[in-house]
């Protein structure tokens, strides 16, 4: 029930009258595109032929409450309450995979022909080898360290990439050490992604490995500062007040390619605001406040209403030009980030609201800056509200509210994951681009991908046509649900997410909440729905009441909701998180 | 004289004396029903009783058989089916059925007499119907009633339904293919009755949505159904019903009923009432009261609460919801043009109404692809199309686009030093060549006109295929121009399979076939002409085959091309006959073989035939097997393919994913027109009747009826009856292919257009 208010408040946003004469509309077409005859030349002959010799397939996956299956790698299918799905497959062998989260057994099956009984089989996820989907470690940099990590039930390994000067083995036991050699790997972050794996299957491991030279701290207190992170592009900076770059009308990216930032940005949780583009940019390949990082670490930084729209020339072939917000990220970690509000829309090239190409372990990212790429090239950019491009990447608890509207691989978390890893991300913004060989619409989490890991994440229903499709190789795509608005504000639905703040509700209903490292938060003048825990450090102050009502509080407003009869009143700033819901007399 | 006596008179002639003895003393004749000749049906009473009756006859002869209709009838018993009084057939052949007679009037009569029933009212209707229908249904084996049309249906004043005619019921027979006939009424019967495929008890289900459509409009013109049809509910339903796809209906009748009866009970939304006393409470409450509605319809098109498998994991079930309608109206010089296809997407195509209007759905992007396809033009519009406003309409007129014959002949000397051609193009604002351009070739702008032009050593004696696009700001027209450069090359005559091996002496020489060839025992042959060394001369067959040809082949490499030639470049091969042609090869990449040969480039082959033989790949990586060819990008006019084309692994590890077979050519990035495949077609990745991949090219008015064996490129798009995948392609248009060789006739993986390709 808390947020049912919030719901309802959402849904007079969204679905004015307008919005149900094109729902009507959309009925309208529906019934008449279902009775145009398709030019292809489907053969009802054979599909009903083919339909009699498809034998119904009831898997049933232990070891974990929420998984799906696949029968190719390519089509996934949820499991129910109880472990089980059912889908029909033609007679014949299959590799048969279920996975949830970074978790995947597999067992190549027979399925019989139709006049045998109905198959049935089992996969215990429980079975494949142990170990969290995350595992961030700080260690000296330039000493001799190793660590035992804790995983387990494997029989083999492979990490990539392996920086020089780390190794780790596997051990008789299934588990696994890691080895730092002094003076091979210098300071900075290195993402290693594990794949442990077993007579059973596989299961992902994202390490993150921070080496820490132990820097001085350099702060940073104005736009002038800023000079300073530009000269030292392996310095340790700390952000100490808000910075305001509406002044900055010749920005150029602080960091190329051949010059990466390769040190650690901390924005203390301040905000920048002012951060634009020159309307004309005649050189370059990428515009964002860093340019270029590797190996870096970037957190907890607020853009607020950037406008990244510039106007570039026309390149060669091949040669574009990117726009986002933070920068191409390599290697790098990047937590805590946002940018709430305004646009990025470059006239020729990809565009992200935050990432640009990004093999890079982002945790904690919110995006509702609105995200447009209109180039209409041979070469095709790509276009996400959170990243426009995941290699080797690892994203978890990222959302994206902003409206992202593509011409090539578009999504609402990123464009598309290669192999990279998304899980427990949500989009709640319009994603909307080219329907990618007629068959691969623009997708709420990513539009496609090749061979990567999509899982546990949640997208606005109508606000994109799916959550994420497989484009050809086995992939895994599994548990992307859709929801309505109005469950945006409804913790319980949002589950699957993680944690949330508890916002004080005495109600049943509340259940999910919980006070212990919450995962997600609400910051209702900043986002509509579920925000990154870590984005936003400072709650606002509860109402106080004053003679039945709450009091003025400065930058705030007032959300009322009903339960049980009672009236609840919270407040809500920008920048900040809710406050906990205080029970009117 | 009354008109009792009158009705008497003419019974008497028409049933003299053959009533077997026990019914003729069990009834008197009280009126006709029906009288076809050879089947009548008449009301009866029954003499003791006084019990009014129904009396069915055929005679032998007639299609319709009420023996059977007594039979179905005696295994039923149902308050709203007719009992079964008394059966009989005569030794000379005569059927005979009485049955109880139903009151009341026709459901047709009432809607006659009505105009139309309001939307809750032919639902409730609907409901009883269907259960009427769910017991059948509900029979061991089903029985499938296939004639449900408002005269079939009798309703008493006090709304008792009985269901009578069972003249074309049948037992359903799981894994019939087909029914034989077609049975049953036009107007109400499902698409698969008509010989697509077999009924089962979706027809009926097809038969009740589009009573439901009557019962509330009084129309039975279903593309209509969307502006007749004011309750969305109940449109929800008919459009799931009678969706062509038997597939994309109600499994079964009791789910429409569960249907119909939610929509006739919706129910409460607790969440969204639940909130409505936050907010402003009269706009809430009707957010929350229209809100269900439309989520629940867009539920039942879904499929989502029928659907017993699993829910994909991607969120797809829900992904109607996020495309937006388009209108596309087709004009031809300002006047409806229904003879055509539609696409919002280029991948897509559709035939609109015979208004030329089409609505079809689409997901929201900047520069959608509207478009309108007839023959060899196509109009093209590109506009944003946003969930934002109201429903985006486009006309497009295909009299906009430029004309230009789609194929055409020239005939030149080779002594003429250069060669120029005026294009028989009109309207456009530019003219490209495209496919295969032959080196030296160029199109120029001469006042109006638009001139081919190759000058002296490009224009050499042999065949040029000449692809051109003429284009304006509203369209295209592809045109195709089959270009012979005749040169002064003397006949040789070939008379024997060493006459036939000679010809890779002069491979740019003319050959005529003066007899059929046996080479049988000629052992294995090796291609005419290579990939460095291509024929490019003229051979023909004269009418005349060459029999028992053997090709074998193996390459560790790339580049192999087999065939009766290896690889044709410019040349002509016409009006020869293949038999028994063996050819077995293998390769790693890159390779391409057919029957006639490897690969063509800018050559023609016309009226060649393969009567019989095998061809079995073992090919891999970018490489293709084809009934002509393996890679065409010439022209292939009029040829026949009767022998099998197989790409098959034999146990090895190669990469397979881009491998293509076809009955004609592997892979056609040039013209085939007016061909016929009879040959299977195995592939490994893609594979199609007529062609595996159309890489640009254009394939049109052929067909095909070997079976396809290929699984799903890609799990998605299925093995073509005609072309397996279109890549870049520009047209496959005005081919039929055996229904059940192959579950489509054609899949657009990446651009192109598709025009009336039709399961036969």
């Amino acid at each position: 029930m808390t947020g049912l208010a919030l719901g309802i408040v959402i849904l007079l946003l969204i679905l004015t009258p307008m919005e149900f004469r094109r729902l009507a509309l959309r009925a309208d077409a529906a019934v008449r595109q279902e009775n145009l005859v398709a030019q292809s030349g489907y053969s009802t002959a054979y599909a009903a032929a083919y339909e009699e010799t498809l034998v119904p397939v009831t898997v049933t996956v232990s070891g974990d409450a929420a998984a799906a299956v696949s029968p190719d790698g390519t089509n996934w299918y949820d499991c129910d309450a109880s472990g089980a799905a059912t889908f029909r497959l033609a007679p014949g062998t299959y590799r048969l995979r279920a996975a949830a989260n970074s978790k995947l057994v597999y067992t190549d099956v027979t399925v019989p022909t139709p006049s045998a009984s109905p198959a049935s089989f089992t996969l215990d996820l429980g079975k494949a080898p142990d170990g969290a989907d995350l595992l961030l470690y700080t260690l000296p940099a330039g000493s001799p360290a190793a660590l035992t990590l804790p995983v387990s039930g494997a029989t083999t390994l492979e990490a990539a990439p392996l920086p020089n000067g780390v190794s780790i083995t596997l051990g008789e036991d299934g588990g696994a050490t890691l080895a730092v050699s002094p003076g091979m790997a210098g300071p900075g972050f290195y993402p290693i992604r594990l794949t442990l794996t077993n007579q059973y299957g596989r299961t992902l491991v994202q390490l993150g490995l921070t080496l820490d030279a132990g820097a001085p701290v350099t702060e940073i207190a104005t736009a002038a500062d800023l000079k300073l992170l530009a000269e030292n592009p392996d310095g340790n900076f700390l952000l100490t007040d808000d910075l305001d770059l509406s002044g900055a009308d010749d920005w150029t990216p602080l960091f190329t390619m051949a010059n990466p930032f390769t040190g650690h940005l901390d924005g203390g949780g301040h905000e920048i605001t002012g951060f634009h583009a020159p309307a004309v940019i005649e050189t370059g390949e990428v515009f964002s406040f860093l340019g270029y990082a590797q190996n870096a670490v970037i957190e907890n930084l607020i853009f607020r209403d950037v406008d990244i729209q510039p106007t570039v020339p026309a390149r060669e072939s091949g040669v574009y030009f990117n726009c986002c917000t933070l920068g191409n990220v390599t290697e790098c970690l990047v937590q805590n980030c946002a940018v709430v509000g305004g646009v990025v829309h470059p006239s020729d090239g990809a565009a992200a609201g935050l990432l640009g190409d990004n093999t890079t372990v982002g945790i904690n990212l919110f995006n509702s800056a609105t995200v447009i790429c209109e180039m209409e090239k041979k070469w095709l950019p790509n276009t996400g509200g959170v990243s426009y491009a995941c290699g080797l990447s690892f994203l978890k608890y990222c959302a994206n509210e902003g409206t992202v509207k593509g011409n090539h691989l578009t999504g609402g978390i990123a464009s598309f994951a290669r192999d990279g890893y998304i899980t427990q991300c949500v989009n709640s913004g319009e994603v909307s681009g080219r329907d990618l060989v007629g068959e691969y619409p623009a997708g709420g989490i990513c539009q496609t991908t090749d061979y990567g890991t999509v899982t546990a994440s949640v997208f606005v229903r109508g606000q994109s046509a799916v959550g994420c499709r497989v484009f050809g190789t086995p992939a895994v795509v599994a548990q992307l649900a859709p929801v309505t608005a109005g469950a945006l504000s409804d913790a319980e639905a949002l589950a699957v997410l993680g944690t949330f703040e508890a916002d004080g509700l005495a109600d049943a209903a509340d259940s999910a909440d919980s006070d212990a490292d919450p995962q997600w938060c609400y910051a209702s003048l900043d986002a509509v729905g579920p925000v990154p825990y870590g984005i936003f450090k400072e709650r606002t102050a509860a109402p106080a009441l004053e003679g039945g009502k709450p009091a003025a509080q400065d930058g705030a407003e007032f959300r009322y909701t009903e339960v049980d009869g009672e009236t609840w009143v919270k407040a809500v700033s920008k920048g900040k998180r809710d406050s906990e819901w205080v029970k009117m007399p | 004289m009354s008109l009792y006596d009158d009705f008497m008179k003419e019974y008497d002639l028409r049933v003299p004396d053959y009533l077997p003895e026990p019914l003729a003393a069990r009834v008197e004749a009280l009126s006709t029903y029906a009288d076809k000749g050879d089947r009548m049906v008449y009301l009866v009473r029954d003499k003791q009783s006084g019990e009014p009756a129904v009396l069915k006859i055929t005679l032998p002869g007639s299609p319709d058989s009420v023996a059977q209709e007594a039979a179905l009838l005696e295994k039923l018993d149902h308050p709203s089916i007719p009992r079964v009084l008394y059966a009989d057939v005569d030794a000379e052949g005569r059927e005979f059925l009485l049955r109880t007679y139903a009151e009341g009037e026709t459901l047709q009569a009432m809607v006659e007499r009505e105009e139309a029933l309001d939307a809750r009212r032919s639902m409730e209707i609907g409901v009883q119907i269907a259960e009427i229908i769910a017991y059948l249904h509900a029979q061991q084996p089903p029985i499938i009633y296939r004639d449900l049309k408002p005269g079939n249906v009798l309703r008493t004043e006090d709304g008792a339904l009985t269901l009578i005619d069972f003249g074309v019921s049948r037992e359903y027979r799981a894994g019939k293919d087909f029914d034989t006939m077609y049975l049953g009424t036009a107007q109400f019967a499902a698409p698969e009755q008509f010989g697509f495929s077999a009924t089962d008890v979706r027809s009926d289900v097809y038969a009740l949505g589009k009573l439901l459509f009557y019962l509330n409009t009084g129309s039975t013109a279903l593309p209509r159904a969307g502006e007749l049809v004011s309750d969305k509910r109940l449109l929800k339903i008919i459009t799931r019903c009678t969706a062509l796809s038997p597939e994309k209906r109600y499994a079964s009748v009791e789910k429409l009923i569960a249907a119909l009866r939610r929509a006739l009970n919706p129910p409460t939304r607790r969440e969204y009432a639940a909130g409505a006393a936050v907010a402003a409470a009269v706009v809430v409450l009707g957010l929350a009261l229209l809100l269900p509605a439309l989520r629940d319809t867009s539920k039942d098109a879904s499929g989502e609460t029928d659907q017993p498998e699993a829910l994909a994991s991607d969120g797809s079930q829900y992904a109607d919801e996020a495309s937006v309608a388009v209108q596309i109206t087709a004009l031809d010089g300002g006047k409806a043009l229904a003879d055509c296809a539609v696409s919002a997407d280029s991948h897509h195509w559709y035939a609109p109404t015979a208004d030329g209007v089409a609505e079809l759905l689409v997901y929201p992007y900047d520069a959608c692809e509207i478009s309108v396809a007839a023959g060899n033009r196509v109009v093209t519009t590109t506009a944003a199309v946003s969930r934002e406003g109201e429903m985006p309409a486009f006309t497009l007129d295909l009299a906009d686009a430029p004309e230009a014959p789609e194929f055409t002949e020239e005939v030149r000397q080779a002594s003429d030093a250069d060669l120029e051609i005026t294009l028989p193009v009109s309207g456009a604002t530019s003219v490209t060549l495209w496919g295969d351009v032959p080196p030296g070739f160029d199109v120029v702008e001469v006042g109006s006109d638009y001139v081919l032009r190759a000058a002296g050593p490009s224009a050499a004696p042999g065949h040029y295929a000449v692809y051109y696009e003429a284009t304006n700001a509203y369209g295209r027209a592809e045109g195709v121009l089959s270009l012979t450069v005749q040169g002064d090359a003397a006949l040789t005559p070939v008379r024997t399979a060493e006459d036939l091996s000679r010809v890779r002496e002069n491979l740019g020489g003319h050959y005529v076939l003066e007899a059929d060839i046996d080479m049988s025992e000629y052992g294995v042959f090796t291609p005419i002409g290579t990939d460095a060394e291509p024929f490019t001369g003229v051979l023909d067959g004269n009418g005349h085959s060459i029999s028992g040809l053997t090709i074998e082949g193996e390459r560790t490499g790339n580049l192999l091309y087999y065939g009766l030639f290896g690889v044709l470049e410019n040349a002509v091969v016409k009006d020869l006959t293949l038999t028994d042609a063996q050819i077995l090869v293998r390769n790693d990449f890159d390779g391409a073989v057919g029957f006639i040969a490897g690969r063509s480039t800018g050559s023609l082959i016309t009226g060649c035939r393969v009567a019989s033989g095998s061809l079995d790949a073992d090919i891999a990586m970018e490489s293709s097997a084809g009934g002509a060819v393996g890679v065409n990008g010439g022209i292939i006019l009029g040829f026949t393919n009767e022998a099998p084309v197989r790409i098959f692994t034999a146990g090895s590890s190669k990469d397979r994913t881009e491998t293509y077979a076809g009955g004609i050519a592997g892979t056609n990035t040039g013209y085939i027109a007016d061909c016929t495949n009879a040959g299977s077609v195995t592939g490994i990745a893609v594979a199609g009747g007529c062609a595996g991949l159309l890489e640009g090219g254009i394939l049109t008015r052929c067909t095909n009826s070997g079976v396809i064996s290929c699984p799903d490129f890609m799990n998605s798009w299925k093995p073509g009856g005609i072309v397996h995948l279109i890549g870049h392609g520009r047209r496959v248009s005005d081919c039929t292919y055996t229904s059940t060789t192959a579950p489509t006739g054609v899949s657009v993986w990446n651009y192109g257009t598709v025009i009336n390709v039709k399961p036969t």
